[in-house]
C-alpha cells in the first residue's frame, strides 16, 4: 500500500483538527457532578490511606534538606516541606512561618483548619492569587507535628493530597506537617 | 508553571475536588472535537463528553500514570461514542461560533468544507468515523490508536486505508451531484 492511501486533502484534514469549544455549559455540569459525587459519602475515601500516604511521603522526601530548606536549616533533620502545598519559608524566635496552599480556581473561599487554630472555621483564611487558582496562607508555628485541611466554600473538607496523612479529631482525613527544633 | 495532569490527578484523589476542573478545562476541547466527528451533532457530542469526564472521576483511583493522562480519557470517550453512535441522530452542521478559527481564514470556505465532511462522515460506518477522527483529527499513531480502540496495528491500518477511501468517493459524488 502507498502511503497515500492512508492520506486526506489537507482542506479535509484542517477541518478534522480544528478545534471545538462547547462553551462553559459542559464544564458547569461536569463538575455539578462531580461535586455531588465527592459530597456522597460511599464516595469517600476511595484512595486508601496507605496509598495517600505513600505518595505524599514520596513527594516529602524528594525535597528535604533540599533548595527549598531555609538557609541554615539541617538537611535530611525529618523536616515536612513541600514544593506546593506546605513550605516552612522563615524561623523568627521559636516559630516558624509555615505557607499553606491549595489549588482551587472555582473556589469562593478556602479556609485553613488545624491544631494550631482549634479546628475552628472562621479563623484563618487563605488568600487568593486570581492568575495561578492558588490560595495561600503564611502561619507562625511552634516546633511539632501539626494536624491540618482545607475547608472549601464552607462546606468541603479537604485533606493536603500532597502531605503526610494524618486523621482530624473530627475522624475526617487530614495532612501533618513537622515543624523541627531550632537547635 | 502549570501542575502537570499528574500533579492535579493527586489533588483530586486527595479530596480537592475543584482541581478536576482544571483537568476538564485542559481536556474538554479535545475531547468535544472527537465526539463531534463522531457522533455528527452538538447534543449528543456534549453528552458523551460530559458522561466520559464523570465517568473518568469516579474511576480515577485506577487511572495508572504510566499512561498519558489525556489518552485514558480519550479511550473513556471512545467507549462513551461506541455506546451513544448506536443511537446516533442525522449529522447537523454547528454552528461557527463553536468552532476556534486563526487569523487569515476564510469561514465561509472552511464551513462549507465542514459541512461537506460530517454530511460524508455521518455516511461512514461508526468503526471507519473513529479510525478517520482518531488518525487525522487527534493524529495519533497507528501504535496510539491501537491502545485507544484495542484493535490491532494491521487491521487498522486496513480501517483507515478502506474509510479513506470511502470518505473520498463519498465527497466525489456529493461535488458530483452539485
Amino acid at each position: 500500500m502507498h502511503e497515500s492511501d492512508y492520506d486526506l486533502p489537507e482542506p479535509l484534514r484542517r477541518e478534522l483538527r480544528r478545534e471545538v469549544d462547547f462553551g462553559p455549559s459542559v464544564r458547569a455540569r461536569v463538575m455539578r457532578a462531580v461535586r455531588l459525587e465527592a459530597a456522597a459519602p460511599t464516595r469517600r475515601g476511595w484512595l486508601s490511606p496507605l496509598v495517600a500516604t505513600a505518595l505524599a511521603a514520596g513527594l516529602v522526601m524528594g525535597v528535604v534538606g533540599s533548595q527549598l530548606a531555609p538557609s541554615g536549616w539541617p538537611a535530611g533533620a525529618g523536616l515536612a516541606l513541600h514544593r506546593d502545598s506546605v513550605l516552612t519559608v522563615a524561623i523568627r524566635d521559636t516559630l516558624a512561618l509555615v505557607r499553606f496552599s491549595l489549588i482551587a480556581p472555582r473556589a469562593a473561599r478556602v479556609e485553613l483548619v488545624g491544631d494550631f487554630n482549634a479546628w475552628r472555621t472562621g479563623a484563618t483564611r487563605l488568600e487568593r492569587n486570581a492568575q495561578s487558582g492558588e490560595w495561600a496562607a503564611q502561619i507562625a508555628l511552634a516546633p511539632g507535628r501539626h494536624r491540618y485541611a482545607f475547608v472549601v466554600d464552607d462546606t468541603q473538607w479537604v485533606a493536603d493530597p500532597t502531605a503526610p496523612a494524618a486523621l482530624a479529631p473530627n475522624g475526617r482525613p487530614a495532612s501533618r506537617v513537622v515543624v523541627p527544633n531550632q537547635d | 508553571m502549570p501542575l502537570s495532569d499528574a500533579a492535579l490527578v493527586h489533588q483530586v484523589r486527595g479530596g480537592n475536588t475543584e482541581a478536576f476542573g482544571l483537568l476538564v478545562d485542559r481536556h474538554s476541547a479535545r475531547l468535544s472535537r472527537y465526539a463531534l466527528h463522531l457522533l455528527g451533532n452538538r447534543a449528543d457530542a456534549e453528552e458523551a463528553v460530559q458522561e466520559a469526564l464523570v465517568r473518568a472521576f469516579r474511576s480515577l483511583a485506577r487511572y495508572e500514570e504510566r499512561e498519558q493522562f489525556g489518552a485514558w480519557l480519550l479511550r473513556i470517550l471512545v467507549n462513551r461514542c461506541r455506546t451513544l453512535a448506536s443511537r446516533r441522530r442525522d449529522f447537523e452542521p454547528l454552528e461557527a461560533a463553536s468552532l476556534v478559527w486563526h487569523p487569515g481564514e476564510d469561514p465561509v470556505e472552511a464551513l462549507s468544507v465542514r459541512e461537506e465532511l460530517g454530511h460524508a462522515l455521518s455516511q461512514l460506518s461508526p468503526e471507519h468515523r473513529e479510525a478517520i477522527a482518531l488518525r487525522f483529527g487527534e493524529d495519533l499513531s497507528f501504535a496510539q490508536m491501537a491502545t485507544v480502540t484495542g484493535a490491532g496495528i494491521p487491521a487498522l491500518k486496513m480501517r483507515v486505508r478502506r474509510a479513506c477511501d470511502r470518505l473520498r468517493a463519498l465527497l466525489e459524488e456529493s461535488r458530483a451531484r452539485v
